[in-house]
């Protein structure tokens, strides 16, 4: 662990390099990539999204969900390394992008502070993340790759500090959220709808006046270094809201259709901008997309499908969207949430705070059609079960997921050490699942 | 009438001529004076006053108390006035119409109208009419003692049932008392220990939760820092916020520690910070010129066995348990059983005895770390970077922390002398006579600048207001910090400012920019909602004198007089485009609302 001084010296070095390194880098060629992550806000129902179709998995996934298990025809069939599962039903361009290779299931993955079992949980002999069963504690720690929750920066905003520059370094399009702060990079927050931009101008010749004279005044020379830096920011942010007017709003220069969802409108707008990167002066990007709702304490199999529906199309058109733009092996996008559900059900037909869950990364840089890390053994007070509710002990950290991630995205394994601290505790750092 | 005018300490005339016309009137003296209770009087000589004439103040028909011939004394309300200029009409029954402009003094006042203003800037939610003539007529400290005083704004009661645990009643309520409130030095002392005692609603999000801890640095803003470590350390909501409730002693048979996060955050975020401090608050260097760490992991390990043992309070009509179920009123309360007694070595050698209660181990180890050399220049940094500006000389932090360390009778930690040391300190008024440097100054956060805009215009603010959204959209989302670390950290340098502190900047990008300037456009154009009342009426008489009486009205109230003649001349060729003076007096407050002079204050 590095000492006070130490950090002391680096952030020294690192201040110094920052005041130097303020131009882009503009690699030769396309040296494009960006991360996108879709954050599921609630807890995403993983044990129906990806289900076991092996004969003893699958009865033990039925006994186990009961009156919450999806039917075996239901499901759309996929396989992994020869092992057979089922996709939630509306999960029909996942499936295709995986049977493409283009997508990848990560298994039973959580948050956890090392390596720990079934057993060292139940009997506290591991330590654990702080709050797992709480969804600020949990969202906090999934962003921010730390199982205490202290650290107020998150690891896509830090990411983003070592390999990105620019504005458009880390864009969020759900709010200022910790994932998206560095310690450096400050994220460009995009809202659905119309940009940020300046009111109370009409065409008038007296607003025009008005708006005149507004803008002579951020030009005005002043002594106050307070004064010129706001200016300035402010100067900047008029020059922001055009281009984000012009780029975000009216038709799209990209023929692929986005759903009219939330969570479509989002990734049309994070596909506008990766199109227009080159004006934004971005060879780095992190993107941050959301979509709450995902808290299915009650009627699960109601509840969960439409939001299922809404992801697969919303993924689906954004991978099109990258390979219409030639850009479908420099974009990964990925699914986080602060944990899985209870296996069995509750007394309202829904399913309870869970642990360890099961996500999707899409990209044709991803080496697709395969399962990573170990898919629970789906059995109420089976050697995964923690609570015997079935809540899966991760048997994969957040820490490797994202470090994964980050790796293809750019940063070096000193810096791997620096956005994941606790990386160290786990074996493979890297899963292997992009080239 | 294109020549500029200045506005001199008594009166200037100013007679409209429509070709000479009988019954015109013709004022030989102007004066007007505040009195007590959010009046003012003026007072006119004058040749050619009529019978039945009237003298208006303001735009809005005046009290005449006293007419004698060729002598009138009126009385008008003080939000009458805007930078302390007031419009004079007085209008004869046969037509004659005289319009002055005149200054208000304050009898027998040694504060001028500029330090008055740059004061509340500072030691309230900013100036507004009647607070500003108050500070004129008491002076600063004597204005402060009062203060002291005053009555304390409070939140709302706490509601029972589970669903109305909305926090919004409380961000309401603190705009509400922000913009109405009497104890303004108290309101903004106990906001700036919120920013440094944080507790955020992002984990602690109900209103059963908020209001106690809310409630608690309202009431201790003025008392003993030592105090409010004590009562913040016991608070259920700071215990739920940093886990320091239902913390257990440690069992190494099950590899279980004491969880570290407030023991951490006591000394890193509340009172010591993470290197050792001089008296004026740079940090002291070892031999190889670098900082001097305060503590270390084994620090952290040991206040948090300090800090075990202890649960919620008791709910009312149940029986107290070992861990009580979540309860917010009141302190915790220890259970010995769950207490680490072992020894514990702390800061600099200091160790805690083995044996001892719960409760006196947290007395001792508060106790140990308050009378850290540190906490004097990192609680002096802190208030002055909240109320007066983010780059004080070392010298001004020393001064502050000195008074720290022992105020006029000696005692340690009296936030009262901490208050009046940072606000009537040279460094703080010297802005008053003079320019100050340009490092100067800080900028607005959105509380500020929306409360303190607000009250300069004299705004009135019902309860159902919708300030909260724009605080948030602005970066300040109230009682929901991102992170223990405050809605900004307290130690951000923008990177273009070369190692200059600015924390509000944190807060400041291209979005929050415009949003900024959107508030004073929802301001000036009655954008706010029902809860909001804008009165222009000063102004815009200001105005129908002259365009130039309009710039120099928000000169003094806005911009403390500082306006140049650049921007004013802007703003001038802005208003030719304009006819109709409400409109000119809505446009004008827009470009000196929405400018950064207005918004970084100095």
């Amino acid at each position: 662990m590095l000492t006070r001084r130490e950090l002391f010296r680096f952030a020294t070095a690192m201040a110094a390099w920052q005041r130097f390194a303020r131009l882009p880098v503009l690699a030769q060629g396309d040296d494009y990539r960006a991360l996108v992550c879709v954050f599921l806000f609630g807890g995403n129902d993983s044990n129906n999204t990806i289900v076991p179709l092996e004969a003893a998995a699958f009865r033990g996934y039925q006994s186990g969900r009961g009156t919450l298990a999806l039917t075996q025809q239901s499901l759309l069939p996929i396989e992994a390394q020869g092992t057979p599962y089922g996709l939630h039903p509306r999960l029909t361009e996942i499936q295709r992008l995986y049977n493409q290779r283009r997508a990848a299931v990560i298994a039973n993955v959580g948050l956890l502070v090392r390596p720990t079992t079934r057993d060292e949980y139940r009997q506290r002999l591991a330590p654990l993340p702080v709050n797992l069963f709480s969804h600020s504690d949990q969202q906090l720690q999934w962003q921010c790759a730390d199982p205490r929750g202290d650290a107020r920066t998150g690891w896509g905003g830090r990411i983003a500090d070592r390999v990105a520059q620019g504005d458009f370094a880390m864009v969020s399009l759900a709010g200022n959220a910790t994932y998206v702060n560095g310690e450096r990079v400050r994220p460009m927050l995009v809202n659905l709808g119309a940009p940020t931009s300046l009111t109370g101008f009409s065409n008038t010749r007296e607003h025009q006046a008005r708006l005149q004279a507004f803008l002579e005044i951020l030009e005005l020379e002043d002594q106050r270094i307070l004064v010129r830096t706001a200016n300035l920011r402010a100067r900047q942010g008029l020059r922001i809201s055009q281009v984000l007017t012009r780029l975000l709003t009216g038709t799209s220069p990209l023929k692929t259709p986005f759903p009219a969802t939330t969570l479509g409108r989002q990734m049309d707008q994070i596909a506008r901008l990766i199109y227009a990167r080159r004006e934004l002066a971005a060879t780095r990007q992190v993107f941050f997309a959301s979509l709450g709702g995902w808290d299915h304490h009650v009627s699960l199999l109601a509840s969960h499908d439409p939001l299922m529906s809404q992801l697969n199309g919303a993924l689906g058109a954004f991978y099109q969207a990258t390979e219409e733009m030639g850009l479908a092996d420099r974009v990964v996008t990925f699914t986080a949430s602060e944990f899985n559900r209870t296996l069995n059900a509750n007394s309202n037909a829904g399913s309870d705070h869970g642990w360890g869950a099961h996500h999707f990364v899409i990209g044709a840089a991803v080496k697709g059609g395969m399962l990573y890390g170990t898919y629970p053994v789906v059995a109420l007070n089976g050697p995964d079960d923690a609570t015997g509710r079935g809540v899966w002990v991760p048997t994969t950290s957040l820490d490797q997921y994202g470090a994964t991630l980050a790796s293809w995205f750019g940063v070096r394994a000193d810096g791997l050490r620096a956005v994941f601290p606790n990386l160290a505790n786990f074996q493979p750092q890297n899963l292997g699942f992009l080239d | 009438m294109g020549a500029k005018m200045k506005v001199c300490g008594c009166f200037l005339l100013v007679t409209l001529l429509a070709g000479a016309r009988p019954g015109e009137v013709v004022l030989k003296r102007l004066e007007a004076s505040a009195g007590s209770g959010g009046a003012f009087f003026v007072e006119l000589q004058a040749d050619g006053l009529e019978p039945g004439g009237v003298v208006r103040v303001g735009g809005k028909q005046a009290v005449v108390s006293e007419a004698s011939s060729g002598r009138v004394l009126v009385e008008a309300p003080i939000k009458f006035t805007f930078g302390g200029l007031a419009v004079v009409e007085v209008r004869n029954p046969s037509g004659g119409t005289t319009r002055a402009v005149v200054e208000v003094q304050v009898p027998g006042s040694v504060v001028s109208w500029r330090a008055a203003a740059r004061f509340l800037e500072q030691a309230a939610w900013g100036p507004s009419p009647e607070s500003l003539v108050r500070v004129r007529q008491l002076g600063f400290e004597r204005w402060i003692e009062e203060q002291f005083q005053a009555p304390l704004s409070d939140y709302p009661p706490v509601p029972e049932d589970d669903a109305s645990q909305s926090l919004t009643p409380l961000q309401r309520r603190f705009f509400f008392n922000a913009v109405n409130g009497e104890d303004q030095l108290r309101q903004r002392v106990a906001f700036a220990l919120h920013q440094i005692w944080v507790v955020s609603g992002l984990k602690t999000g109900q209103a059963r939760m908020m209001t106690p801890y809310l409630r608690l640095l309202q009431r201790l803003a003025f008392d003993n820092y030592l105090t409010l470590m004590k009562e913040m350390t016991l608070n259920p909501t700071m215990g739920r916020y940093l886990d320091m409730v239902n913390n257990v002693k440690a069992n190494p048979a099950r590899g279980i520690s004491p969880n570290e996060n407030y023991a951490r955050e006591i000394m890193q975020l509340f009172t010591i910070g993470t290197v050792r401090l001089n008296l004026d608050g740079t940090p002291v260097l070892d031999d190889d010129g670098l900082p001097v760490p305060t503590y270390n992991q084994r620090t952290i390990e040991n206040l948090a066995r300090v800090f075990t043992g202890w649960t919620y309070p008791p709910t009312p009509g149940r029986p107290p348990a070992a861990t009580n179920p979540a309860y917010y009123e009141g302190r915790m309360v220890a259970t010995e059983a769950n207490h680490d007694t072992g020894a514990k070595e702390l800061l600099d050698g200091y160790v805690i005895p083995a044996g001892q209660t719960a409760e006196k181990d947290l007395d001792d180890a508060l106790t140990h770390l308050f009378h850290h050399p540190n906490v004097g220049p990192f609680v002096a940094q802190r208030l002055i970077r909240a109320l007066v500006t983010s780059n004080p000389s070392p010298a001004y932090v020393a001064r502050v922390a000195s008074v720290f360390n022992a105020n006029p009778r000696g005692v340690r930690g009296d936030l009262k002398s901490v208050v009046k040391a940072v606000l009537l300190d040279p460094e703080a008024r010297r802005g008053d006579t003079q320019d100050n440097p340009p490092e100067s100054g800080h900028l607005r956060e959105p509380a500020l600048y929306i409360a303190g805009l607000l009250r300069a215009m004299g705004a009135s603010l019902a309860e159902a207001n919708t300030l909260p959204s724009w605080a948030s959209s602005m970066g300040q989302n109230l009682f929901f910090a991102p992170s223990v670390f405050n809605y900004y950290s307290l130690l951000y340098q923008p990177p273009e400012m070369d190692g200059l502190f600015a924390p509000e900047f944190e807060i400041l990008t291209p979005a929050t920019a415009l949003i900024r300037a959107n508030f004073a456009d929802a301001v000036v154009y009655q954008r706010l909602g029902p809860a909001v009342t804008v009165d222009l009426t000063p102004l815009i008489e200001l105005a129908a004198v002259h365009k130039w009486y309009l710039t120099e009205g928000l000169n003094r109230g806005l911009l403390y007089g500082r306006m140049d003649e650049a921007m004013r001349d802007r703003i001038l060729v802005a208003l030719d485009s304009i006819a109709d003076p409400g409109a000119q007096a809505q446009a004008a407050t827009y470009l000196v609302a929405s400018s950064y002079r207005y918004q970084v204050k100095d």
